[in-house]
């Protein structure tokens, strides 16, 4: 499961490292690079993602439950 | 492990009201922040839904649409999600809208997503394939 992304530029030297690596660890570079991807983009973008849920604004909609029947099924 | 996020949380996560608020929020920005949260386009389509009806403007509720859709990466159907969804309801008792149930849970499995964050357990419980998820 993925998608085939384009060529990037990489320094020779942190591919020839990395390429090492996938040789030493016997994984696929493609599982290391998502496992990289992964972290850089927690490192960089889920604590800000997060804190944009924590900070939604609260709303008053009432206390009945959500439930598809009613959208789906409910009057217009 | 991706997780994918059931319309009942985003709801409850905004909604003050219901007791599960704070739990959905904190639950949903701490699967955000491990960037293991994936939401569907079906999420926002039924959150907009649920909000227009419950009196939000649909000007409000494409604010908060947007807030949802800029933090949590959104899944699209793909070719296999009609099949999946077709094999599925071959073997299936479900009838009206508990198909969009299923529905959603193919959607996330096509896109190889395998787990749900849902306050609906019941109605997902028997989907072969998902597992519900539950805060460590």
């Amino acid at each position: 499961m993925g998608t085939v992304v384009k060529s990037v530029r990489v320094k020779e030297e942190i591919w020839e490292n990395f390429r090492r690596l996938s040789k030493e660890e016997n994984r696929p570079l493609a599982q290391l690079l998502n496992e990289a991807l992964e972290k850089y983009l927690i490192e960089k973008g889920g604590k800000k993602a997060a804190e944009k849920i924590r900070r939604l604004p609260e709303l008053s909609l009432g206390n009945e439950p959500f439930s598809r029947e009613e959208i789906y099924e409910g009057r217009y | 492990m991706k997780v994918g996020i059931d319309t009942n949380v985003l709801f409850y996560s905004l909604n003050k009201d219901n007791p599960f608020h704070r739990e959905a929020r904190e639950n949903l920005a701490t699967l955000v922040e491990n960037c293991s949260a994936v939401i569907t386009q079906q999420n926002l389509v039924e959150l907009a839904a649920a909000l227009t009806k419950r009196g939000t403007t649909p000007k409000e509720a494409e604010k908060h649409i947007r807030n949802f859709a800029e933090a949590i990466p959104v899944l699209k159907p793909i070719a296999e999600t009609l099949e999946l969804l077709l094999d599925r309801m071959k073997d299936s008792t479900l009838t009206g809208a508990r198909l969009f149930d299923l529905y959603l849970a193919v959607t996330l499995m096509s896109n190889g997503v395998d787990h749900l964050y849902t306050y609906n357990e019941r109605d997902f419980r028997n989907i072969e394939g998902l597992s519900l998820w539950k805060p460590l």
